[in-house]
């Protein structure tokens, strides 16, 4: 698959399937490109559940986006107690709120990583495209639609290949987004939203 | 006896069906406050707001004003948006114990179960 895509920037959201084209020795292919499936509208909120080994944490997601690549969420616990609140703002990763249990550096790394994936991977030139491996700081992202053209699983591989993590995505009869599962292959952790309605 | 969150809630109905056990019918307020931010569009009744209601529930009943002391178990088995759900029966046991009562709590609204609650109350 070509590497060099140009694309249609983000705008109104109105549809799914946008036209764009790719580029490699000066041939021109038409490909179906779309828009991540977050950014259908502003605001989330999600019934979350992450594990970590035997360890899991139930609550809610709230997740807003001001735009493709600026966001903030919050998880809360069924009582109603803040336990994380992140922020992505252009370009900056604003801790808001971290227990001092999880704030190590090791830990706010992979939050980071995880949650750039589940919310903001897909955001370059605002579109997932089908079937495609992109290469991108020496991961590799496959993609995957199902027959109405929404994504379905997006695979991360390392550099050597290997894969290191996945997405999943669900969705209503009305092909709105219902679930999402990050799930790590080279470790046992999973993070797991469902849309409350 | 006194509400934290007056406008969290109402009692519409409280039975006694045998010693020391209640069935107490809730009307949840899905204007009051605490849903501006939880969750802005997306109601949903905070577990804390779920559990100080069962003690002033527990309160109301024994007519003393006690403090839920211990929570030997809290479980919210089900999100509890009281546009869809506005009333709530909560099944209470309360039981003379040790300097206080035994609280145990079960909410549900038709056949499905929202949350349960077990401790101490002193």
């Amino acid at each position: 698959m070509a590497s060099n895509l140009t694309a249609q920037t983000p705008n109104s959201n109105k549809t799914n399937t946008q036209d764009s084209t790719l580029l490699e020795s000066n041939l021109t292919f038409e490909i179906p490109v779309l828009l991540n499936p977050y950014m259908q509208d502003s605001t989330f909120l999600f019934n979350c559940k992450m594990s970590y080994k035997d360890q899991n944490i139930s609550g809610y997601l709230g997740l807003k986006y001001t735009d493709a690549t600026n966001f903030r969420f919050s998880v809360t616990t069924g009582m109603g107690n803040t336990m994380i609140e992140l922020e992505w703002k252009d370009g900056e990763f604003i801790k808001h709120y971290i227990p001092a249990d999880l704030d190590r550096k090791i830990i706010i790394k992979k939050l980071k990583a995880d949650f750039e994936f589940l919310f903001l991977y897909g955001y370059a030139n605002g579109h997932w495209t089908n079937n495609a491996e992109i290469k991108k700081k020496r991961h590799g992202y496959l993609t995957y639609f199902n027959d109405f053209e929404l994504p379905i699983s997006i695979t991360d591989s390392g550099c050597s290949g290997k894969k290191k993590r996945s997405l999943s995505f669900g969705y209503d009869e009305k092909n709105q987004l219902a679930t999402v599962e990050l799930k790590h292959f080279n470790f046992a952790s999973t993070i797991q939203l469902s849309i409350l309605e | 006896m006194s509400q934290l969150l007056p406008d969290f809630y109402s009692i519409s109905k409280i039975e006694k069906p045998s010693e020391g056990n209640f069935e107490v019918e809730i009307k949840l307020h899905a204007d009051a406050a605490v849903y501006q931010g939880h969750f802005p569009g997306m109601p949903i009744a905070p577990g804390a707001c779920l559990t100080q209601m069962t003690k002033e529930v527990a309160n109301t009943i024994l007519e003393k004003e006690l403090m839920l002391k211990e929570a030997h178990q809290i479980k919210f088995l089900a999100t509890v948006n009281p546009n869809e759900t506005p009333r709530l029966n909560l099944s209470l046991s309360l039981t003379q114990a040790d300097e206080g009562y035994s609280l145990k709590c079960v909410a549900k609204h038709e056949a499905k179960s929202y949350f349960k609650i077990s401790g101490k109350l002193a």
